[in-house]
């Protein structure tokens, strides 16, 4: 089956963008896969042999993660895996309504004001 | 360096102002190449390369839960994108998103969550609504413990906008 391989992880593929592995089910793909192209598996796996958290993998339009049978999930020769780490991220001010204030290199939220009823503020 | 046509360059600030006061996200699709001086010394692709921009997709901001803050796009999104990449002859080079109310420099969480390797980061800063800065980041290093962000220039290419200006205006007094 056809695996596609995000553009970071091509420099272990021999620059290709898809490679052809045999296997019966996701996990054997995978093994194939990293037994063909080993320096991939440190990317793809923690030490301990989990899918790292920030790597997403699609078995055609679905993700691995909620299959009924995961990574022992049977694929056909013509399925198509995609791998795609995540991308993600943001800014530090936490409130909405927070400004990052340029000198001091931090978020404030700005006070509020008080104000009497004829829009004076009080003394 | 990252190399962009200037609409494209302002497109993805003007989706900044679009979703101010929330942040925008979208994906770089083009080809990475090697630099000339590079290719000259032999280097490769092991050295610093050009990320040429040939088109933006602009994705859509799945951390509704707090999107003044956070993006995030949605990976059977990415996988769309990657598929419009490979039927076009594109790869994915980059992402980029906007910051409101805060300086166009990436953060912890920008950091911890950049995972493309050799990838062009864009943040557009947009105070009250205007997109004020834009800066590029590129993604460095062989895996989580090395990476590294560095900054990145931007070539803006006008040749295109102004090939096309001209045409109209060649076509205007004829």
């Amino acid at each position: 089956m056809n695996i596609h391989i995000p553009t970071p992880l091509r420099t272990y593929t021999g620059g290709l963008e898809t490679v052809s592995v045999p296997g019966a089910t996701v996990n054997a793909v995978f093994q194939q896969l990293t037994a063909n192209y080993p320096d991939l598996k440190q990317h793809l796996f923690t030490p301990e042999g989990k899918l790292r958290s920030f790597v997403n993998v699609y078995l055609n339009d679905d993700d691995i993660r909620y299959l009924d049978a995961q990574q022992e999930t049977a694929v056909k020769d013509n399925d198509e895996l995609t791998i795609i780490p995540s991308i993600a991220g943001g800014l530090n001010c936490p409130a909405p309504g927070s400004r990052h204030d340029y000198d001091q290199g931090q978020c404030s939220v700005p006070k509020a004001r008080s104000y009497t009823s004829l829009g004076h503020r009080p003394r | 360096m990252l190399r962009i046509q200037y609409a494209d360059y302002e497109a993805l600030r003007a989706h900044g102002e679009e979703t101010y006061p929330n942040e925008c996200c979208g994906v770089l699709l083009g080809k990475s190449i090697p630099e000339e001086s590079n290719i000259i010394l032999g280097k490769g692709n092991s050295a610093a390369a050009v990320n040429h921009v040939r088109q933006i997709v602009r994705a859509g901001n799945t951390r509704t839960d707090s999107a003044h803050n956070r993006y995030n796009i949605a990976p059977q999104e990415l996988v769309k994108i990657q598929r419009q990449a490979r039927n076009l002859g594109l790869d994915i080079v980059g992402f980029y998103h906007s910051h409101p109310d805060h300086p166009a420099q990436w953060s912890k969480t920008d950091f911890a969550e950049a995972h493309w390797l050799g990838c062009s980061y864009i943040i557009t800063s947009v105070e009250q609504g205007k997109a004020i800065t834009t800066n590029s980041f590129l993604l460095l290093g062989t895996g989580e413990d090395d990476k590294k962000f560095e900054d990145e220039a931007i070539q803006i290419d006008i040749a295109h906008s102004a090939a096309k200006a001209a045409a109209y205006n060649q076509k205007g007094q004829a």
